[in-house]
């Protein structure tokens, strides 16, 4: 469970993030929306560790995020760009982050690969892949560690129809897991089709919770 | 997870192997140390060549570094301190190793042929240069370090740059200096490597 405690950001004087709160519960799935700027990939690093709060806690399982933790012990994470060394195979990715926590073995990076629809037998360098190739790659390095909190800032773009309905499957069998998944999305259908709870922002602020 | 290809190795033992036998062919004296009306246009070539590869090299490794910190690299650590020890001791472990596998190369290749090998200190000066672009950029602008970049290489072009020379002097000496004297400025020389590292990690992780 991930508890938001009244969090503030601020950022070179500028608040992006106004006195946030919210219970993010194991097993379902949040979907953020909100206009440019509002604050969704703002609060998706906060829960990643990657900025601090000006003010606020986040606790995460009971672990105090910037105080008895710097990240989320278990984390998934996709934001942004897709973060892969492009000069090395997706395997070879896989591979070289596994190593940091090894906690996946080669089985779940290969399972993890097919599920999002690619294949290990590629030995193509990322950047040879395509946007939306690029883009499942991401995925998976977000899930092969099989995470307990799961944050993802637009993830079906670039990818065709036919894969976001695989990686909407792909997120609820994360869910059904026990995974917390947090993602953002301009996507209506990718909200309405996957999240338990939609959260509206709006200038830094949660305006509503449906 | 910061990587280093064994390519990158074998192209920076080549390289330098070359600038050596380069230089001996064309000059006896070191061309940075040499007079700008006495060199030649094939020397200016070579100069602005030789100054030019350890550069990209060295942006080679810091782009490789770049793309092993990169979010997903940070977030699978237990804390920022790990992510800073981890990847600063990654980029001065390679950076300084392959200093000394070029400095060691040069030292067996001056033994065995009786050539110079005060490349060392333009290398080192190049390691420098670029980790305070590298800062610079991080803290102002990126304009401010393609100015530095810039700079840099018509550095290259025009050796004679009144402000810049005594420093080119500084390191073309280092190779003259003793066993001991030599431990020392490597020492200094990996110090300030360590230290501008130290800034400009602590910068990127936070």
């Amino acid at each position: 469970m991930i508890e938001v405690k009244n969090i503030t950001v601020k950022i070179k004087k500028e608040t992006i993030l106004k006195d946030v709160s919210y219970i993010f519960e194991a097993g379902k799935i949040y979907g953020l929306r909100g206009r440019n700027g509002a604050g969704k990939t703002m609060f998706l690093r906060a829960l990643a560790g990657l900025i601090r709060v000006s003010s606020g806690r986040i606790v995460v399982d009971g672990e105090v995020l910037g105080e008895n933790i710097d990240f989320p012990p278990s984390l998934g994470l996709l934001i942004e760009n897709n973060n892969l060394a492009p000069e090395f195979s997706l395997t070879k990715n896989l591979k070289l982050l596994s190593q940091i926590k090894k906690v996946a073995t080669d089985d779940d990076i290969e399972q993890t690969i097919a599920r999002v629809g690619l294949t290990t037998n590629d030995s193509r360098k990322v950047a040879k892949f395509s946007l939306g190739m690029k883009q499942r790659g991401a995925i998976a390095q977000a899930l092969f560690e099989k995470p307990s909190l799961i944050l993802l800032d637009e993830p079906t773009n670039a990818i065709d129809q036919k894969g976001v309905i695989q990686i909407r499957e792909l997120l609820a069998e994360e869910a059904q897991r026990g995974a917390t998944i947090i993602l953002a999305s301009h996507n209506l259908e990718d909200l309405t089709l996957l999240a338990d709870k939609i959260i509206d922002l709006s200038d830094g602020e949660i305006v509503s919770d449906v | 997870m910061v990587q280093i290809t064994k390519y990158q190795i074998v192209i920076c033992f080549i390289l330098s192997t070359l600038f050596v036998i380069g230089q001996q062919l064309t000059h006896e004296t070191p061309i940075y140390l040499m007079n700008q009306s006495t060199i030649t246009y094939v020397q200016q070539i070579a100069l602005l060549v030789s100054q030019l590869t350890p550069f990209i090299l060295i942006v080679g490794w810091e782009e490789r570094m770049q793309t092993g910190q990169g979010l997903n690299y940070f977030v699978r650590h237990k804390n920022r301190l790990q992510v800073m020890i981890k990847s600063y001791l990654h980029s001065t472990i390679i950076v300084i190793v392959t200093t000394f596998a070029i400095i060691l190369s040069q030292i067996f290749l001056t033994k065995q042929t009786g050539i110079d090998y005060r490349w060392l200190g333009v290398i080192c000066f190049y390691v420098m240069w670029h980790l305070l672009q590298r800062i610079v950029e991080s803290y102002f602008s990126s304009v401010s370090g393609l100015a530095m970049m810039v700079g840099m290489i018509g550095f290259g072009l025009f050796v004679k740059t009144p402000i810049l020379l005594p420093i080119l002097f500084l390191f073309g000496r280092f190779s003259e200096l003793n066993t001991c004297k030599t431990i020392i400025m490597l020492m200094i020389i990996t110090g300030l490597y360590a230290g501008l590292g130290y800034i400009y990690r602590k910068k990127q992780v936070i």
